[in-house]
Formats: structure tokens, sequence, C-alpha cells
């Protein structure tokens, strides 16, 4: 009996297209748009060439120094991005460049060196820095000589300043590459995860006579409640699962987001993903006793605010939320799908994947259990609310 | 005029899900207004990155002046100490650079013996090298001193390096119209405003058009007493209404959060274009509403060519995020041309009819797409209606 409503469960979910629009083209589109969204995100956050106007005064032509300092971080060594790139123009050249936006500032030599800039930023402070170095070398051998002059007298037992001299090590930050785009699409797999929940109200309200005409049906059936229900979440489970997994295989093949290698555990982060999404959507089926648009309409609202508080507008959101409010990253299942993932991909250690799974796997319990109670030994006898024409 | 006080009728009962729309916006305008404080336009600063700083070696004299003078380009933001603290803080970019300094760093240091700082940071990213570039002007120049002068001891030696790092160049701020970081904020509120008009748009005419165009309803208006032309033309005024309506109260909005940064000319364009936008919302509103007859395709619709449209045309991401290919295929949305047009308005620093001249342009743009829209929605209407009639 238990396949045969399984059986008909699975024909009747793949024949609803509206919750197979939401559930699996929404977020491929979605996704498609997040890509497209940020296609251009590393190269415009990377640095490339600062772009500065040089003013091609007397004073500049004059200064053989300044130029020789300026060429060194003007020239592209080895695989590195210069430090500036620049344009030798006059003054109001300058200022037309610098009003349009072309460059971030103008070097001008008064004979003072001087910077003008139309706002403060990161570009701006480098090209400051980068001139406030120049003079520094400047100020410090002239602090040197006055300390010990006979180094000036000698100057074979000086040791020049040399600015080559790399004291810093890159360290790996993480597993992979540290982009918080990659946030954005996890983001959005706990959402899709969490529209489970739609098969979930659907599977709740076709077993309760109360709730639809087919649920009325349904009952007068000599199946046990909880076995239909069952075969349901079964049902609704194998198709989130499957559709859940198409969309991962669209992210990673086509749109080329970037997921851990781990693939047994990214499949287990989305089987384990839809049976909560489904169960909560079976549990608020169960325990809201309204219409259907109610139940649908709090569900959304709970799954875009809960997928909100994982990061899917702002990824940054995410991080932000939960130091804030620590236990906010334990109760949100959103936040623990999108941490699963992100724990994945970013770090060497399972544990906190192995938490963010178990955690997952205990709100289903706890959402499986609410259903159960909400549901069991309802009787009925006499059901107003279905009308025709459900 | 019936037709009309329909039309307010269907409106009024959208009321709540419209709210909806406009509660989100709102709540977003307000973080808006949170983060960021506007930045002093007259005076330049340094910018600053946020750095998280260990020192292994327990603060010695050299370590302490390093900190000190790095507080002029970073802030210090305190992390946990431990690896997924730190790593967690650095992908969502709560720190973009940590700074660990090793444990017997001071000491060999100032035995002249190699040294290693280990950096951890988004490798290439301009707040990485400009970090970079000032902890090895303060070490370099440290060396300089400790290969000149034997013996020197650390306390001298830092108030040597501070004293001529403290040399700084001149910087001149040209001021602009609207501050940077206002503009940038002032852009984004106004850039989402156009996913907000466009979903308050196409879901209340669109709904108005669905129920206006039951084949049974239709019928009966039709064989009413009131002419063909007039209904038209009540549905277009209530069309118009409810566009202005719309409009303006979007237009309050801006202009109670924002209205005192914004210049009066500024203002008036940003204003227009919105109006101009609007227009084109209600022309796709008017399309959709003409080829679609079921609530539920109608929200698909919506939801999808809002976010496609938004998504694309830079309403959500900054422009400068999203890549070349992209922004060219998303001329053909009106929302391109109106964050474009809002984009390079409040960023220029006076308006005179020469530099808004080719802006026009975007404004034009706009509208053709509106009545190319308009034209086949036109085409929808009549075949529609062959349909019917065979």
């Amino acid at each position: 009996m238990f396949a045969h409503v399984f059986k008909y469960r699975m024909k009747c979910f793949l024949g609803d297209r509206v919750t197979l629009f939401w559930t699996m083209v929404f977020p491929i589109l979605l996704s498609t748009l997040f890509l497209m969204a940020f296609s251009n995100f590393s190269k415009a956050t990377s640095f490339t060439g600062i772009k500065v106007a040089v003013v091609n005064n007397d004073a500049y032509q004059e200064n053989r120094m300044f130029q020789e300092a300026l060429d060194s971080v003007t020239e592209k060594q080895g695989d590195e991005e210069p430090l500036l790139s620049m344009e030798l123009v006059s003054l109001e050249e300058a200022e037309t460049l610098l009003d349009q936006g072309e460059v971030h500032g103008i070097i001008l030599l008064d004979p003072d060196i001087k910077l003008v800039v139309n706002q403060s930023g990161f570009n701006q402070s480098i090209i400051k820095s980068f001139l406030d170095q120049y003079q520094q070398v400047s100020a410090s051998y002239a602090t040197l000589f006055q300390m010990s002059p006979e180094l000036l007298a000698n100057r074979d037992a000086l040791k020049d300043y040399s600015a080559n001299y790399d004291f810093l090590v890159e360290r790996n930050p993480g597993k992979n590459e540290t982009d918080i785009t990659v946030t954005y699409f996890y983001a959005l797999l706990a959402m899709t995860a969490l529209y489970g929940s739609f098969w979930g109200i659907r599977t709740v309200n076709e077993v309760q006579a109360d709730q639809s005409m087919k649920g009325a049906r349904v009952n007068l059936a000599p199946v046990h409640k909880m076995k239909t229900l069952l075969a349901g979440i079964l049902a609704a489970w194998i198709i989130q699962f499957a559709e859940l997994s198409i969309l991962i295989l669209y992210m990673s093949m086509v749109l080329k987001v970037s997921f851990s290698n781990q693939v047994w555990c990214i499949l287990l982060t989305g089987l384990v993903g839809s049976l909560t999404g489904i169960t909560l959507g079976t549990m608020v089926g169960g325990l809201i006793r309204k219409s259907d648009g109610i139940k649908t309409g709090v569900l959304l609202g709970i799954t875009m605010t809960l997928s909100g508080f994982a990061g899917l507008y702002f990824a940054s959101f995410k991080y932000v939320v939960t130091k804030a409010v620590p236990v906010m990253a334990y109760i949100n299942p959103a936040n623990l799908i999108t941490d699963a993932l992100y724990a994945l991909y970013y770090y060497d250690t399972y544990e906190r994947f192995a938490l963010n799974i178990v955690l997952l796997l205990a709100f289903a319990a706890v959402f499986c259990l609410l259903t159960y109670l909400s549901v069991r030994r309802n009787r009925y006898a006499s059901i107003p609310s279905i009308q025709e024409g459900d | 005029m019936p037709v009309f006080q329909a039309y307010k009728r269907v409106i009024k009962k959208c009321i709540p899900q419209l709210l909806i729309y406009i509660f989100v916006f709102v709540a977003f305008a307000a973080i808006l207004m949170t983060s960021g404080a506007p930045a002093s336009t007259v005076q330049f600063d340094d910018a600053r990155a946020r750095m998280a700083y260990l020192d292994e070696a327990d603060s010695s004299i050299l370590t302490e002046g390093l900190k000190n003078y790095l507080l002029q380009y970073a802030d210090f933001v305190d992390v946990n100490h431990d690896q997924a603290s730190l790593q967690d803080a650095l992908f969502f970019e709560e720190v973009h650079y940590i700074l660990r300094i090793p444990a017997g760093f001071t000491e060999d240091f100032m035995a002249e013996r190699p040294v290693e700082i280990e950096k951890i940071s988004r490798p290439g990213t301009t707040t990485s090298v400009y970090l970079d570039m000032n902890i090895s002007k303060f070490l370099n120049t440290a060396r300089f001193y400790l290969a000149n002068i034997p013996g020197i001891s650390q306390r001298e030696l830092v108030a040597l390096v501070s004293r001529d790092l403290a040399v700084e160049t001149t910087v001149e701020v040209r001021p602009t119209a609207v501050n940077a970081d206002a503009g940038e904020s002032l852009s984004i509120f106004y850039n989402y405003m156009s996913y907000v008009i466009l979903n308050l748009l196409i879901l209340g005419v669109g709904t108005f058009m669905l129920v206006f165009n039951q084949l049974d309803l239709r019928r009966r208006t039709i064989c009413s007493p009131v002419p063909l032309r007039q209904q038209n033309m009540q549905i277009l005024f209530g069309n118009l209404i409810y566009a202005v309506v719309c409009w303006l109260i979007m237009m309050g909005m801006g202009f109670v959060l924002y209205g005192k940064a914004m210049p009066a000319k500024q203002a008036m364009l940003v204003a227009l274009n919105g109006l101009v936008f609007t227009f084109v919302s209600l022309s796709i509103s008017f399309m959709i509403g003409s080829a679609l007859n079921s609530r539920n395709a109608l929200s698909a619709v919506t939801n999808v060519l809002s976010l496609g449209m938004c998504f694309t045309g830079g309403a959500f991401v900054p422009q400068y995020l999203i890549g070349e290919q992209v922004l060219s295929f998303s001329r053909i949305f009106p929302t391109y041309w109106y964050v474009r047009f809002n984009n390079e308005i409040i960023s220029m620093a006076n308006i005179t009819f020469d530099s808004l001249k080719p802006r026009l342009g975007y404004l034009g743009m706009q509208l053709g797409i509106a009545v190319a829209v308009l034209a086949v929605a036109l085409v929808i209407i009549k075949q529609r209606r062959q349909a019917e009639n065979a």
C-alpha cells in the first residue's frame, strides 16, 4: 500500500508546475543573475595600477631624482602590477582628467611635492604613501648625516637605504581562495533547500480532511494517515533532493562557482537540508490551520528572513549576525546549510561541517515531531471549512 | 466612473502585498543610513584598512613603535586569535589584513638577522598593497639606521624612524558637489528604488488587468452602457494616477531621508529620472498584464523580470562590479539607463547644460523602451481579442 501511495504522490508532485518552478527553475535563474551581478567582482576589488596625472612643468623637468623614483614604481616588475600608472600632462589637462574621474590624483611639483585629489580613499592614500616615502627617505639621510657627519665624507662606509628588503611572507588563509561571493550561492542553496517547505505544505494539506478536498478523500481511504504522510514526505524529499542536486551541478559546472571537492559531503548537505526544509513545511502546514495562501505567506516570510541572515542579500550579514548573536549560528537552518558548505570550502577540518549537519538533523527531528503531534488523531464530525472548487 | 472605481477597489485589495515591498525598502534605507558616517570633504584622511595585529613576541619597544605607526593606516580589530575566527574574519571582510609578528622577531631584527613577518590577506587587493607598502616603509627605515649606526638602542631607533615617517606630503582636496560617501549611499538608495517601483507597478497594474481580463467579466463590461472608449480612458486614467502616486511615495521617501544631502539641481534630475522610469514600468506592467491570465504566472513573471532587470542593470550591485558583457546586454533594459543616469548625475561636480546633454539620451532610451514595450502590448491585446472572437 505504501508503495502505491508513494507512486501517486510522486506523480502528483511532478505534475505541480508552480512548485517545480519555485523550487528549481527560480533558483537556477537567480543563481545565474548572481553570477552576472558579480561577473567583475574579483577584477574590481583586486589591485590595478593607480592612475595619476603628473604635471609636466619646469620643477618636474629639473628634478631628476623624483623622475627616477616615479619610474621605479610605474615600470612593470615581473608579474606584479606596477604601483602607479602615470600620465605626463599639463596642469589644465590634469585638472580635466581629475574632474572626469580618469585619474585618482594629480602630482604637482610646486616646487614642493603636492598631491591634488577630490576625495579620500585607498587609491589616493597609496599615492600619498608613495610621495611620503620619497620625502621620508631624504629626511632619513639628512638625519643620518647630521648624527654621523663622517659618513658624509666617507660614502663607502654608508649602507644605502633599500626599499627592496621583503619582510612580509604571505600565508594562505584557508583551503580555497578567499572569495566572499561564494556565500551568496551557498545561501541561495540554503534558500532553495528551505523552499522544500512548499512541498511540505502540500503534503500535509493533502492528508488532512479539513485542509483540502483531496485530504478529505484521502482520509476516507482505509490507509493509516501516517503512512500517507510518510509516503508524501518521502516523495517530496526525493524530488527536492534531485532538484537541489541539479542546482548544485548547474552552479559548479555551468556557472563555475567554487565548491570544495568533497562531493559526497556536499550531497549529504543537500540531502539533510532538503529534509529540514520539507519538514519545516509539514510543521507549519500542520500547526497553522488557515488557508493555503496564509501558510505559503508565513513560510515565505520565514525562509526569506532566515536566508537573509545566512547572507543571501549581503554576504557579510551572515558574519555580522552570528558575531553579534552567536546563538544565531546554531538556530537558523539556513545558516547551518550555508555554513556547512562554507566550512567544507574553507576549512581543513570537518568538525564545523559535522556540527552543522548534526544540528540540521536535530531540526528535522523536531519539525517531524511537531508535525506528528499536530496531525495525529484528528477526527472530523463535520468539515465546513472545505468548500467546493478547492 | 465605474471602471475607475473598480480599479481603486482592486488596488485597495493589493495594499498589504504592496506594503511589504515598501516596508522592506524602508528597512533597507534605514540600515543604509546608519552605516557609513559621511567623511569630511575638505580635509584629506589617510584611508584605514581593518587589521588584526597579533604580536607573539610579547611587545618590544620596536614592535610597539610599529604598532603605533600603523595606527595611521589601519584600524585594529579585535578578533579571537584562534585559526577559525581569523579565517572567518578575513573571509567576511571584517579584517582586510592579519599581521602576525613571530616570537624572537625583535631580537633577530636588532641583530640584523633575516626576519619574516607573517601576513594573511586576500592576495592582490588594494588594501593589502597599501599596508604592505607602509609596513615595509617602517621596517626598511629602521634597517637603514640599524645598518649605519652600530649599537643603536630600540628606543633611539623607534624615535628616529617615527620622526622621519612623520614627514607628510601636502594634499589638496578639490570639493565635489556631493561628498563621495554620501553620494554612494544616495546612488544605492535610488538605484534600489527601481526594483521597488517596478514591483509596485507590475503587482498593482498586473493584478487589475488580470481581474478585468477574465473572459466573463470582460464580456459583461463590454455590454454595459459605458462606451468602450470611455472604459479604456478610465483604465488609462487609473493607471496614470496609480503610477504617479507610486512615484510620489518613492520621491517623498527620498526627500525625507536624503533631502539635505542632495543639491536641488541633482534632486530634480533624479526625480525626473524616477518619473521616466515609472512610466517605463507602467508600460512593462501593461504588457505583462495583457499577456498573462493566472496569478501564479504573474508572481513568477514579476519576480523573474524585476530581479533579472535589476541584477543585470546594476540596481542591487554597483555597475562597476558587473562584467562588460553583462552590461552591454543589459542595455536593453530600462534599469541600466536609469541606474547609469543616477550614478553619473549624483557624482557630477557641477551640472551644466553641456555636461547634461549626453545624459539626457539615457532618459530617451528609457522612453524608447517604454514605447517599444507598449507596442508589443497592443499587439498582444489585439491577438487575444481576435482569438476570443474566433
